[in-house]
């Protein structure tokens, strides 16, 4: 872990009585880890929700504060934790505020905001930053962009983390056009999400036990893909059992699969709490855990990673982010013509091969590149690193907002004046003052 | 007694919620002796840079003396009737400019990532804070306004909720095979979601009392109704009187109200002083402070599906129609917001007043 102290505003959703999100269950992990070495202030729109005592270790502010906080006692740089989830939308709003470092956990924002994605101008405002002369977007032309993708977010961050090597690789693949520090380059890198590798006593208890027990979290659509593993579970002859993890809203639908695919209904067990925790639990009790989602619009983590952690033998879709585990330490299914054959054929060898240990090399995978120690070193060293170049581009980007405050006055001034020759000018006479009084204008 | 101003906004050709409130509170405040009257400003949130304009120009009032008669208390209801300045300034918050907070980032709000929106959100959100920090009294109209301004802001204010418009006249009569939608016709009112579910119910017609206020509203929701072939079995009925509107009410099947995290929504207590189901979505926000899904109306989720399915449900059992109906008329008796809450309110209200209020009344 670096030893040079950073002063950090670390913004992120708490999932304050919901299950908890991906950006909070990084929080829980890291936060007691990077507060040995770093100063932190957590900012969330939830903050009045949190007692005095702050969340993991960390101070809690609302978000509203950030900037008056940063006035008093600047922040080195400001982290972002971004997913696809509304409770997230204030995080999107503050980075258009301040750039900084933006961790992304989902490259796409079906529920976060896709309407201001669609129509966010920031291919625009990045050239503004690079050239300051450029005037700012015609407002009768709307900019349009066809997939709520989160350009945006990220191009206007200096720095972009990506929590999986897929992502990092569509982003690069889509944007091509961003804030650069100082020294001109860009700055993009995989922190993945952490875990907490578990594994003691699991390899003994799995190695005999029936029913052969089968773990799979996905939703019951066609990217799930249990249209493909319930008929095979169907067709095995040793005892088995099935834990699916899903959303509540999705348990009427998966169960209609159960129904329609002739499965008994006694050998599934839903679970409707999606969190890390809970699969922690679910995999330290199976025998094999599925993760064949196949969509690039999901993440996997940190399910994977939770599974490989407890030494639970993993099959993934060699799909968007499945394709970042390598194939010694998950068994990687092709999705189409031959995908039920393969997964048939993985769940016979794993069923009839049980005290292989085809967890082990998962669980050290995990061990070495995912561990809540590693990870935080990573992002350390990381934000040590960068830091200097954050700042630059924060105190270039306070000129834009300069010149956006006066282009704003400037179109004020323009709607209550209707020309030079006006007998008086309301612009100067009469809003003016008050401008002045409540701080907008000098 | 006192000389008050209640500063409303005006949208022409439009006629809300905020209007009635302003209107009432005015004539309720004559009543008690009070000489009162209202200052209402046009408000045209387009172009959106208009909002920085409003914003000063209400700010540029000087609303301390007129013609020599100096003005006790300012009563502000709305943005950006807030900013106006006077030294005992009361705020009986109906909503501030919901873009720039919870809307933001939503398909009902214009405030984009344009850095020029950045500065303005910026510049209103520290504005509100300051001019409703100077408040001498601050409430809300309901429990989720008063949380917006607690989470945005970090100002609190005390839940005061409006009795309702027409008192004691909400009248209950046979049912007749329509649903009442009543309101401003905008998009966050989600009438589409009550034509869609009206291609689900058949037999059933759509009523819907009030005026569009967004461009281009009437042609949105006449895709929608022209898309399921409704064309016959729904009837805009533009602004209509008062008397019209109780007798609406009072003959409708069930009450549509599930607009998109509403501020308090008069329609939702209407409805059940009229004894009528109201139908409201779980994403509805004020409304939920009153509807108890099963209980004295139904909240469900913000689909045609489900909307379509209370309805045929209502059809089809007129005994649960009245008996949630009933429930809900003994809910409004029972809350304190029909004719005599005014009396709370307007006490609360002038408290600024304090020691000015009984000198002038005493010295006139």
């Amino acid at each position: 872990m670096s030893s040079s102290q950073l002063r950090i505003a670390w913004f992120s959703d708490l999932s304050l009585g919901r299950p908890e999100s991906l950006s909070t269950y990084c929080s829980r992990l890291l936060l007691p880890e990077l507060l040995k070495h770093h100063s932190i202030e957590v900012f969330s729109d939830e903050a009045a929700n949190v007692g005095s005592g702050g969340v993991f270790g960390a101070p809690v502010f609302h978000y509203l504060n950030a900037y008056k906080r940063h006035a008093e006692r600047p922040f080195d740089l400001f982290l972002y934790q971004l997913e696809d989830s509304r409770a997230c939308r204030f995080i999107r709003g503050h980075i258009g505020l301040v750039p900084g470092v933006v961790w992304v956990h989902d490259l796409f924002c079906n529920d976060l905001g896709p309407e201001a994605c669609h129509t966010s101008p920031w291919e625009r405002t990045i050239r503004q930053f690079f050239d300051p002369a450029l005037e700012f977007a015609d407002r009768s032309k709307a900019p349009h962009q066809l997939w709520p993708r989160v350009f945006r977010e990220s191009s206007l961050c200096p720095v972009v983390l990506c929590s999986s090597t897929w992502a990092l690789h569509e982003f690069r693949r889509m944007v091509s056009n961003r804030l650069e520090s100082s020294d001109g380059m860009h700055r993009s890198q995989v922190v993945p999400v952490p875990v907490n590798p578990r594994r003691v006593g699991v390899e003994i208890e799995r190695s005999e036990r029936l029913p052969f027990r089968i773990a799979t979290l996905s939703v019951p659509g066609i990217e799930g893909r249990s249209h493909k593993i319930l008929p095979i579970l169907r067709q095995l002859r040793a005892d088995w059992g099935l834990t699916w993890m899903l959303d509540e809203h999705e348990r009427e639908a998966a169960l209609a699969l159960v129904r329609e695919f002739g499965i008994d209904e006694s050998k599934v067990t839903f679970v409707t709490s999606r969190t890390a925790e809970r699969w922690s639990e679910v995999v330290s009790k199976s025998d094999v855990a599925l993760h064949l989602h196949t969509s690039p619009f999901g993440h996997l983590a940190p399910f994977v990673q939770i599974s490989l952690a407890h030494g639970c033998p993993v099959v993934v879709a060699r799909s968007a982010q499945g394709e970042d585990f390598p194939e010694d330490v998950a068994f990687r299914i092709n999705p189409g013509v031959h995908e039920s054959s393969e997964l048939r054929a993985v769940l016979a060898e794993l069923m009839k091969n049980r005290t292989e240990g085809y967890g082990a090399l998962g669980f050290q995978y995990a061990n070495e590149c995912f561990n809540v120690a590693r990870i935080a070193d990573l992002l350390s060293e990381t934000l040590v690193e960068v830091a200097p170049h954050v700042s630059y581009v924060m105190d270039r980007w306070h000129a834009i907002g300069r010149r956006a405050r006066a282009a704003l006055l400037g179109e004020v001034r323009a709607l209550v004046s209707a020309g030079e020759g006006d007998v008086v000018n309301a612009y100067e006479k009469v809003l003016r003052p008050g401008l002045i009084e409540l701080g907008w204008a000098s | 007694m006192a000389r008050i101003l209640v500063l409303g906004v005006k949208v022409p050709f439009s006629h809300g919620g905020q209007e009635v409130l302003v209107a009432t509170l005015v004539k309720e405040l004559v009543q008690r002796g009070h000489e009162a009257d209202t200052i209402a400003l046009p408000y045209n949130p387009l172009p959106k840079q208009n909002l920085v304009t409003q914003a000063a120009m209400w700010r540029a009032l000087d609303l301390e003396n007129f013609c020599g008669k100096a003005i006790d208390l300012v009563i502000a209801t709305k943005f950006p009737s807030y900013y106006a300045r006077h030294p005992r300034k009361s705020v009986w918050l109906v909503h501030q400019q919901r873009s720039i907070y919870e809307l933001y980032g939503t398909q009902y709000s214009d405030i984009g990532d344009d850095p020029r929106d950045e500065a303005m959100r910026r510049m209103l959100t520290d504005g509100d804070t300051k001019v409703l920090g100077e408040c001498a009294y601050r409430s809300s109209i309901s429990k989720n306004v008063a949380d917006r301004l607690q989470h945005f802001n970090g100002l609190t204010s005390e839940v005061l909720y409006p009795p309702l418009p027409l008192g004691n006249a909400y009248r209950c009569e046979k049912s007749e095979p329509y649903v009442l939608s009543v309101g401003r016709i905008c998009r966050i009112k989600r009438l589409d979601m009550m034509i869609n579910a009206l291609a689900q119910t058949p037999g059933l017609r759509l009523k819907v009392a009030g005026v569009p206020d967004e461009p281009d509203a009437m042609q949105f929701f006449g895709n929608e109704i022209r898309k399921h072939g409704l064309e016959s079995r729904v009837d805009f009925l533009g602004r209509v009187s008062d008397e019209e509107l109780l007798t609406l009410y009072a003959r409708a099947l069930a009450v549509f109200y599930a607009p998109y995290n509403e501020d308090y929504g008069y329609v939702t207590l209407e409805a059940m002083a009229s004894g009528k189901p109201i139908i409201t979505a779980t994403d509805s926000g004020g409304t939920l402070e009153f509807v108890q899904d099963g209980s004295n109306g139904f909240v469900v989720e913000p689909t045609p599906e489900a909307v379509a399915d209370v309805c045929n449900r209502l059809r089809a059992d007129a005994r649960l129609a009245e008996r949630i109906g009933t429930q809900g008329r003994e809910f409004i008796e029972q809350a304190g917001i029909t004719e005599t809450g005014w009396d709370r309110v307007i006490e609360r209200l002038i408290s600024p007043l304090g020691a000015l209020h009984t000198y002038q009344a005493v010295g006139g």
